[in-house]
């Protein structure tokens, strides 16, 4: 909240909690204003194609233009059914793009605010939410479009599909925490805003996203180490009418935890420097 | 935190009382030996002997830090109209910033009770690629109005800004002026018990100062508590009656109205 009532007198020693109660305290607190978050996110989304006759369809357009002609290239190239493949490269790169910008854009979380952050007293993880809220965005978009060639083409959408919405909500769990740690590692330590974006195109090529993952073991192997491949195929699998694997959840469960943990753990040291970082 | 300075501070400081406790009720601020340091994140030698700045200090890891505020101790209360004068990097905005709690001492403690409104940076929460209206949700937003509480406030704004068809215009083709009405039109809509300003309103046309000092006069009789950096001489005679003055972090001196 930006004002306080004659009731509570703020001391800043507050600060003496441990840090796990005020990483709660303060998600929960900005997680319940998702009024703020959810338009803050909205104008920056819109802000980024002001000017352009269409606007955010742009977002979904670009999207589909980019998945359909990778895919008749890459079917063609490896030899795969376009039925099959379009769908299996699709949300893949629309899951992926979510991850990667989670991941890499933590600059965006905090140190692109910081004038708004030396405002107005905000809880740290509403920049967080708004963060996440702006990727999602991106991601529900380029799922639509996957679903709309799915409806008018593919039809591989069955009562599985139902499972996709757990999915959507551990994207959103684990997006909201990492977007916060990424925040505020990428506030202290500059260059990670350079390293990440190259890490990430390097994953990129390790994940099965634009080559399948069949029965070869070393490729199988490769993937199964990669977080980012359970985290995919959670909406993938679904989306695709097929079960995802208990493996795949198990892994998605653990790392949100695992990110929760962290952020209890973390949150003291990263928000009291976060201010003379920014 | 331990830490020394590169250049000794044996100025004699203002005499100051200290409440013992916070008045049990209106706004207030408490500070007590606050300090904000920012950490250097490349060294450098040398001391600073500039009047510019804070000091340069260095902990006793062989960190160093600018020290914006240093062991800053004073009480606000009801009645205060409080101008923060003192050169470039004297701690005025860090100051400001403090009391508006989005920084936070590094040493010290800090209290304070109160419905505040910030003129700290106008701009801040405004996109520059949205139009004035949305601007005005999104800043009216931040400052922590409903959105009822900004649809009523729409009129008033509009017509406080003059800028007419111009609110559904990107603020990208405004100028820096008109950007300044919109920006201080809509962080004087609220009702606030304390506000604190950081000097901005250089810019804005006669027009738009002569009408700007109308509000803020409106608005200094509402609020209880007024806290205002500024280098210009005329607003703190005008608008204080108290007056501190900084010097590299530190209270130089006091004066009373």
């Amino acid at each position: 909240m930006s004002s306080t009532h004659d009731s509570d007198i703020k001391f800043t020693s507050t600060l003496e909690l441990p840090s796990y109660q005020l990483a709660w305290r303060d998600l929960i607190e900005a997680g319940k204003d998702h009024r703020r978050w959810r338009r803050f996110a909205y104008l920056k989304v819109k802000g980024a194609y002001w000017r352009t006759r269409l606007g955010v369809v742009w977002l979904p357009l670009s999207f589909m233009l980019f998945v359909v002609v990778i895919s008749l290239l890459w079917a063609g190239i490896i030899g795969r059914d376009i039925n099959f493949y379009l769908p299996y490269a699709g949300y893949g790169f629309a899951c992926f793009a979510f991850i990667s910008a989670i991941l890499s854009g933590g600059e965006q979380v905090f140190a692109a605010n910081a004038s708004v952050i030396r405002e107005f007293p905000l809880p740290l993880s509403f920049y967080a939410y708004a963060k996440t809220a702006r990727d999602f965005i991106t991601l529900l978009l380029s799922l639509s479009v996957m679903i709309f060639i799915d409806i008018t083409y593919t039809h591989l959408m069955n009562v599985n599909t139902l499972l996709v919405f757990p999915a959507l909500v551990a994207y959103i769990v684990t997006g909201v925490l990492t977007a916060l740690l990424m925040g505020m590692l990428a506030t202290r330590f500059r260059d990670i805003g350079q390293l990440l974006p190259t890490v990430m195109r390097a994953v990129f090529f390790f994940t099965p996203i634009i080559w399948v993952l069949d029965d070869r073991p070393a490729r199988a192997m490769l993937a199964g180490f990669n977080p980012l491949y359970h985290y995919i195929e959670i909406v993938r699998a679904p989306m695709r009418g097929e079960l995802p694997s208990v493996l795949n959840w198990s892994v998605v469960i653990g790392i949100t935890l695992a990110t929760f943990l962290l952020v209890l753990a973390f949150y003291k040291m990263g928000t009291r420097r976060l201010r003379i970082w920014l | 935190m331990a830490l020394t300075a590169n250049n000794d501070d044996n100025s004699s400081k203002p005499a100051l009382t200290l409440l013992e406790a916070p008045p049990q009720t209106g706004p207030f601020f408490q500070l007590r030996n606050v300090c904000v340091h920012f950490p250097l994140f490349r060294k450098v030698s040398g001391s600073s002997t500039s009047k510019v700045g804070g000091a340069l200090v260095r902990d006793d890891q062989g960190r160093q830090w600018v020290r914006a505020l240093h062991n800053v101790s004073f009480d606000i209360q009801p009645g205060d109209r409080v101008g923060i004068s003192g050169h470039n990097g004297a701690g005025k905005s860090t100051l400001l910033q403090l009391l508006a709690g989005t920084q936070l001492p590094t040493g010290g403690t800090l209290s304070s009770r109160g419905n505040i409104a910030r003129l700290l940076s106008p701009m801040a929460g405004m996109q520059l690629s949205s139009t004035g209206y949305d601007n005005i949700r999104m800043r009216g937003m931040l400052q922590g109005m409903t959105d009822d509480e900004i649809e009523n406030a729409l009129p008033e704004i509009d017509a406080f800004t003059e800028l007419g068809a111009y609110l559904h215009v990107p603020m990208a083709q405004y100028s820096g002026g008109m950007r300044l009405r919109l920006a201080f039109a809509v962080a004087t809509a609220m009702r606030p018990d304390i506000l604190l300003i950081d000097e901005w309103m250089g810019a804005g046309d006669r027009n738009f100062q002569a009408k700007a000092k109308e509000r803020f006069d409106a608005f200094t009789e509402s609020a209880s508590i007024l806290v205002l950096a500024t280098h210009n001489p005329g607003l703190l005679q005008s608008f204080c009656n108290v007056i501190y003055h900084f010097e590299k972090g530190q209270i130089a001196d006091i004066e009373r109205l």
